[in-house]
């Protein structure tokens, strides 16, 4: 009864091919940069420069300061709202979509417009100019990164908290005598466990090789080493892409192996 | 609701538990965008002007506006038709049934493999001496830069976005399609329809609305794009984000308000594209309230 | 020649243990109505699907109108169905759903807006033509595509549950709508259905399942008044079950409970045989004195509960309980819980089930 369907083979095949193709032409090549045969030299050179570990050790940071920064503002925030502010729902769920609409280039440009000068209001200086030191430079990219993660956090968090009647666990928790700490930290983020993960990870498969924000903020990060590294090297940028796309199949396999098939679908960031 | 057990006093100040959220989109997204936005619109002396939005028709702005929106519209349309179809032969097509999960998983992480890693990919599969260029050469004798194709032009950088384009709109499909209830296809069946009437009559615009919704999500995916055309191009391609990256550089024009519009000019198309995104996302919704 | 004929129908679902219709054979009538009634899993959706034609027979046949239908594809079948899911198409106005088969076979603009309107006007929903789907209530959007079904004038009519995910009140309200345009239609229809009540309420004749097996078939008098089987009397209505000893098979007289009583239906059985009695609760009455040959049970009240129309009284007999209603009026004089009672019922009321 199960006939086979030619049109869908075909497309499936297609699809396939152009999956598989670009992968496999990367990894054939990282393997060719001893001529006439195959060979991890691309690996070596390129995972032993010093540059490499610097600026992966780098871009790794920001990415854990960005995962719990963004935790931080949208966990509370997230849970505020669905105890007290229901209300106020769909504004924090435009905001945290703004993203979407104001691309990474933008954005990086309206910070450097705007931190790169002391900020002065009404004669009074507010801040210094934030682009002068190193840590305040970190702080802004920071903050840049966890723009670019305010949309899968939230969706995340939002999801989760959904998914559980916070109100009722947390009138609970208060008849048990449980403050407001305890109640957050020992109730709602346990039952929040699969939807920060996923939220973590999407972050992380963001932020590591981010290109756009940490040029233009001048930062040693892993993104902006590897398009240098592409100008001038032909192997070790291929090697370095599998080694990317193994990071990401990583990543993506722990989400679904989390949360078994629930995640949303959403757009990354390029 | 727990609101209605708090004091009046204290419910006064509950509004204070989203002050840090505000705060942070206060500093990090409206105050930047605000001042791109009123810098556009305001003279070096200080006055108001709409120069600088005059100055969006100046060569070479307008053709990169064209060249964003014509890669961003032509990767979206085609992703979005080859991401259908391949979801179509997932679902409905009787592939077997190992098949899914590991192509989802692998679109998964292809629709989040992008920047630039991906340029590499492809410099590395369709360039001078990539992979695919070498064995079109070897296998068929054909050199695809002499037949014209050339990777750091129109057709290269939209084949690269495809990488991206196309499993997102798969991973949308998929579900979308398997949402279709099967007693539709049953009741269409019974009323006399063939396979086609049924696709072309019920399948196909039930489904339009989340799939032009997502047509309008890669093109705002591709048209924000950076990081994969830079690594790929060096910014040889007049795209308008390569653009307002030369102006943050101070390479080109030299007239910071020029940029501040082009990037106002950018916002303006993004904001237009997730309007409709929302529009079409909410009719799919309406239709399918409470059929799941 | 019956209008629709099954014979011997089987379906087997692969690496299924047993299969979901056994040996299912059935005539019916041109016009007539007939309810496939039974649990969930008992097989009377699938074999409405195997009339439809999307799911394909294991063995047997299917002739409708003198053709046999088995293998056609459902396209062709000229059959209209109604789901319970209502399945509506969303992207469509209530007048293009109802349209959607004629414009699907051809039919020529102006017939169809004929025809749709015909059927808006035969479920009453004349006004509604230019709404969408999600904007009708529940009981609606399966008026809806019981008129979308019927637009195309099918030969037979099949409705799988198609009152399940309503309302109690809309249900009635609608299975009363349905009768009554089958019985102007004379439309031959099969009703699949998981409720007694509905059942017999609807239908010319109720066709029991069970496991994939036909247990009964019958009107629904027969259907309730003499069930054949346990699980038939069980299935519909309410049922005391009683087991007996039979003392003298010609004469009738069993033992309940150690007491002495006569039954009209021993033919066969053979003396200080265990058989099993079935008692409807309306026909069990308290009564202090009775007529001769009534049966008479002594118990004692154990449970009393209010039904609203009738009194639900529970009654200890030996080791058994018996439940017998009462039709509730003011002047009923309700027994004590606790006090002793005599419950007679008529000799011809006790069944022997299978």
């Amino acid at each position: 009864m199960r006939r086979i369907n030619w049109f869908a083979w075909l497309w499936f095949t297609l699809g396939a091919l152009y999956f598989v193709l670009p992968l496999w032409g990367t990894l054939i090549f990282s393997l060719q940069k001893r001529r006439g045969v195959l060979s991890l030299d691309a690996y070596s050179a390129a995972l032993g420069d010093p540059r490499f570990v610097e600026t992966f050790v780098f871009s790794n940071f920001m990415a854990i300061c960005t995962i719990l920064a963004s935790l931080l503002l949208i966990v509370p925030t997230a849970y505020w709202v669905h105890l007290h502010l229901p209300r106020w729902r769909p504004v924090v769920e435009f905001v945290s979509l703004l993203p979407f609409v104001i691309p990474a280039i933008v954005l990086v440009f309206g910070f450097i417009k705007l931190y790169s000068k002391p900020i002065v209001l009404l004669g009074i200086p507010l801040f210094p100019s934030l682009t002068t030191s190193n840590l305040s430079t970190n702080l802004l990219l920071i903050a840049g990164y966890t723009v670019l993660s305010l949309p899968y956090m939230y969706r995340a968090v939002d999801n989760g908290l959904r998914a559980m009647d916070v109100g009722t666990l947390t009138e609970a928790a208060q008849s048990l005598g449980a403050g407001w700490w305890t109640i957050l930290w020992r109730v709602i983020l346990p039952n929040l466990r699969t939807a920060l993960l996923s939220g973590a990870l999407l972050t992380f498969a963001i932020v590591v090789g981010e290109l756009t924000i940490a040029t233009f903020l001048a930062r040693p990060a892993f993104g902006p080493y590897l398009a240098l590294l592409g100008n001038h090297r032909a192997y070790e940028p291929a090697a370095l892409a599998i080694v990317s796309f193994l990071l990401t199949w990583v990543a993506m396999g722990l989400i679904d192996r989390v949360t078994r098939g629930t995640r949303d679908v959403v757009a990354g960031s390029h | 609701m727990a609101a209605t057990h708090t004091p009046p006093a204290r419910r006064r100040l509950t509004w204070l538990g989203l002050a840090p959220f505000f705060l942070f989109a206060l500093f990090f997204i409206f105050l930047p965008s605000a001042s791109l936005f009123v810098d556009s619109f305001r003279s070096p002396e200080g006055h108001f002007t709409l120069e600088h939005l005059g100055g969006l028709l100046q060569p070479p702005i307008p053709g990169s506006y064209a060249l964003s929106i014509g890669v961003s519209a032509f990767t979206a349309v085609v992703g979005g038709l080859l991401g259908s179809l391949m979801a179509y032969a997932l679902t409905a097509g009787n592939l077997p049934r190992w098949l899914r999960p590991l192509t989802l998983t692998f679109a998964g992480v292809a629709s989040n493999f992008a920047g630039v890693p991906l340029a590499f990919a492809f410099i590395s599969t369709l360039g001078r001496t990539g992979f695919v260029t070498a064995l079109f050469q070897d296998l068929l004798g054909i050199d695809l830069y002499d037949a014209g194709f050339n990777l750091y032009s129109f057709l290269g950088l939209s084949v690269t976005y495809l990488y991206f384009q196309f499993p997102l709109m798969l991973l949308v499909m998929v579900p979308a399609i398997e949402g279709l209830k099967r007693s539709w296809r049953e009741a269409a069946e019974s009323l006399g329809a063939t396979p086609t009437q049924y696709w072309m009559r019920v399948g196909i615009p039930i489904l339009l609305p989340s799939l032009l919704g997502t047509v309008l999500l890669l093109f705002g995916n591709a048209f924000g794009a950076y990081a994969t055309a830079y690594a790929l191009t060096g910014g040889r391609l007049n795209l308008i984000t390569i653009q307002i990256g030369a102006q943050i550089r101070g390479d080109v024009l030299r007239n910071p308000n020029l940029g501040y519009a082009m990037a106002l000019g950018m916002v303006a198309i993004m904001a237009v594209t997730l309007l409709g995104y929302s529009w079409l996302q909410r009719l799919s919704e309406r239709w399918l309230k409470d059929t799941r | 020649m019956p209008f629709l004929q099954l014979a011997n129908v089987r379906k087997l679902y692969p690496n299924a243990a047993a299969a979901a219709v056994e040996n299912f054979s059935l005539d019916v009538e041109a016009g007539e109505f007939v309810s496939l009634l039974g649990p969930s899993g008992c097989g009377k959706t699938t074999t409405l699907r195997m009339i439809a034609g999307f799911e394909t027979l294991t063995a047997g046949q299917i002739v409708m109108d003198g053709k046999a239908i088995e293998e056609m594809r459902p396209n062709q079948r000229n059959i209209g169905m109604v789901f319970q899911s209502y399945a509506l198409f969303p992207n469509m106005t209530v007048a293009d759903n109802i349209g959607f088969g004629l414009s699907v076979g051809g039919s020529a603009k102006a017939a169809i807006q004929q025809r749709v309107r015909e059927m808006l006007a035969l479920i009453k929903l004349e006004e509604l033509g230019a709404r969408y789907p999600y904007q009708l209530s529940g009981g609606q959007q399966q008026r809806v595509a019981l008129a979308r079904a019927l637009a195309i004038r099918p030969k037979l009519l099949l409705l799988d549950e198609p009152l399940s995910a309503l309302d109690a009140k809309i249900r009635v309200a609608l299975r009363n709508d349905i009768r009554a345009i089958q019985r102007k239609l004379g439309i031959t229809t099969l009703y699949v259905t998981h409720d007694q009540e509905e059942a017999l309420s609807l239908s010319d004749r109720v066709v029991v399942m069970n496991h994939g097996l036909i247990e009964q078939v019958g009107n629904p008098f027969e259907i309730y008044n003499f069930p054949r089987t346990t699980y038939v009397a069980q299935f519909v209505g309410t049922l005391n079950l009683l087991d007996a000893v039979v003392v003298e098979p010609t004469a009738g007289s069993v033992q309940i409970q150690g007491q002495p009583a006569h039954t009209t239906s021993l033919a066969g059985c053979s003396q200080g045989e265990q058989i099993r009695l079935a008692l409807r609760p309306e026909l069990l009455a308290l009564k202090s004195t009775g007529q001769a040959d009534e049966n008479r049970l002594a118990g004692v009240v154990e449970t009393i509960a209010f039904l609203g129309a009738v009194v639900r009284i529970q009654v200890r007999v030996g080791e058994a309980l018996l439940a017998l209603d009462e039709f509730n009026n003011p002047q009923l004089a309700v027994p004590a819980v606790g006090s002793p009672v005599f419950v007679y019922f008529a000799r011809s009321s006790c069944l022997k089930l299978l």
